[in-house]
């Protein structure tokens, strides 16, 4: 079973990929091998994030990318295909968040998230895919969350940007089996990152109230999502698409208990 | 990082349902992933075969004869699993039954037997094997239930409940043994290129190829995005990778393999 998660030889492009979750992702990536490209807004952070990388032994670069514009994306797609001639992974890990109640929630919040979270992961799925289109092959992979079918406080325009990045996994995944494009999404549930930490650290109360809804008794962490991504990189998954894996240590279970 | 491999030296596992097909695969998975692999079926003959397959590939086996519908049997499968190995980190509920008739002519005897051992040996396998997983406060418990378990099938209202009840079953027990340390997942086979399959098509049972295959195999693939069936490799590689350590904070999940025939 080890050549199952081999990568060696493919080129994964990981948006979001210079922090938090998608910069363990990448990570994880290159350690199976594959050829990184970093893609996110700020290019001092991309070019750091590829360093990093290199500097453990894989292979990464940084593209800089404004995933929102479709120029901006075609262009990236460009630059990766002058450099490495295909695309095998597509990682849509690139996301933001506000938090806010939903009655007083900005329209230009709103329109942030929606613009980055769903528009910009479909302009990169369709740039994207059109290259494993002609491959032929390629897998993509979406980071949706459990928001996308709980609803998570404060959370509206995220939570509806996520529960759209799960129907266009399903589309997506329906329209490319027959050319061998597998769309899958991962959904991670409260996972501790170095972006949120202060967030979750910030109220004891709330942090306690958060930890008790999750059944394994603890938040996640990056790495609890390496394997999973793997998974669906890998030809281990070669008969699964269009699917949500939620790791989420048991929080999407609910309970009726009263 | 958990490393790049799937992992599991030295892990204890029972496959229920593993002379052949699905089950035998996901055997001969973890026995190759260095797992020990207690065989479980009903038929010796064919589990002691599985057995020596996985010994002759280096692995360690012990094939043991069960009906998994009865409780006394479950109990003494246990008991000669941690007899021979001395734990049990996995157990895979495999094992399952399929009756197939139109709805208004069911007997009442095929929802018993297809209820018995389908949803009820599932119960009983996770309660008898998860009480020894305790002590460990680690487990990892799979079951394999159906994309027919959130879509209906027509002329499988036996087999579409009692895989329903074992993905409802799965969620309840993993919120149960979270505290614990057991994760407990579901794999939802579409159709996957087994014997049974293949038996399903050469029976010459008007209502089964009217219903399930309108007299070709090949009908299977017409709604499945992916346009083949699955191999029962794929099933297995899915179920090593919820019983090792890459899963560590997966639990009470639901996982179709089963080419995008099911996006739910």
């Amino acid at each position: 079973m080890p050549s199952y998660f081999d990568l060696r030889g493919q080129v994964a492009i990981v948006t979001g990929g210079s922090q938090g979750i998608g910069f363990t992702l990448a990570k994880t990536l290159a350690s199976a091998g594959a050829e990184i490209v970093i893609v996110n807004r700020r290019a001092p952070e991309g070019e750091a994030a590829a360093q990093s990388i290199q500097q453990g032994g894989g292979s990464a670069i940084s593209i800089p990318a404004d995933i929102s514009q479709k120029k901006s994306v075609e262009e990236m797609v460009g630059k990766t295909l002058d450099r490495y001639g295909k695309i095998d992974v597509l990682v849509n890990d690139a996301g933001v968040i506000v938090r806010s109640p939903a009655e007083e929630m900005e329209e230009k919040d709103w329109d942030l998230i929606m613009a980055i979270n769903l528009k910009g992961l479909f302009l990169c799925c369709q740039a994207v895919g059109k290259q494993m289109i002609k491959q032929k092959r390629g897998k993509i992979i979406n980071l949706s969350s459990v928001g996308a079918t709980f609803g998570l406080n404060n959370r509206a325009a995220y939570n509806a940007s996520k529960a759209g990045i799960s129907q266009l996994t399903k589309s997506l995944a329906l329209e490319w089996a027959k050319h061998g494009i597998y769309v899958n999404a991962i959904g991670p549930g409260i996972i501790r990152t170095t972006l949120n930490a202060a967030y979750i650290d910030g109220d004891a109360v709330r942090k306690q109230k958060m930890i008790q809804k999750i059944p394994l008794g603890r938040f996640g962490r990056p790495e609890d999502l390496s394997g999973i991504v793997l998974f669906l990189a890998s030809p281990a998954s070669d008969y699964l698409t269009g699917q949500t894996i939620y790791v989420d240590g048991g929080y999407t279970l609910g309970c009726l208990d009263w | 990082m958990q490393g790049l491999r799937i992992d599991l030296t030295n892990k204890v596992a029972i496959v229920t349902g593993a002379r052949r097909g699905i089950g035998r695969a996901i055997a001969l998975a973890i026995a190759a992933a260095g797992g020990k692999v207690v065989v479980n079926d009903l038929d010796l003959p064919e589990v002691e075969q599985v057995a020596r397959e996985v010994k002759e590939k280096g692995g360690e086996a012990l094939p043991v004869q069960a009906d998994i519908s009865v409780n006394k049997q479950v109990q003494d499968m246990v008991a000669a699993a941690c007899k021979k190995f001395g734990r049990i980190d996995i157990l895979v509920n495999n094992a399952s039954i399929l009756r197939v008739a139109p709805f208004l002519e069911a007997k009442e005897e095929d929802w018993d037997a297809t209820l018995a051992v389908n949803l009820k040996g599932t119960f009983l396998c996770s309660q008898a094997v998860a009480r020894k997983m305790l002590a460990q406060r680690y487990g990892r418990i799979i079951n394999v239930a159906s994309n027919a378990g959130k879509v209906p099938r027509t002329n499988n209202a036996a087999y579409c409940a009692s895989k329903a009840g074992v993905i409802l079953l799965t969620r309840v027990s993993a919120l149960e043994l979270a505290k614990y340390g057991i994760t407990v997942n579901a794999l939802c086979p579409g159709a996957t290129a087994t014997e049974m399959l293949v038996k399903i098509q050469a029976k010459d049972d008007p209502a089964v190829l009217q219903g399930i295959i309108r007299g070709n195999l090949e009908n299977f693939r017409a709604g499945i995005p992916l346009g083949r069936l699955a191999k029962p490799e794929e099933q297995a590689a899915m179920v090593t990778f919820l019983a090792s350590d890459m899963a560590n904070h997966i639990t009470g999940q639901t996982f179709f393999v089963d080419g995008g025939q099911t996006m739910v």
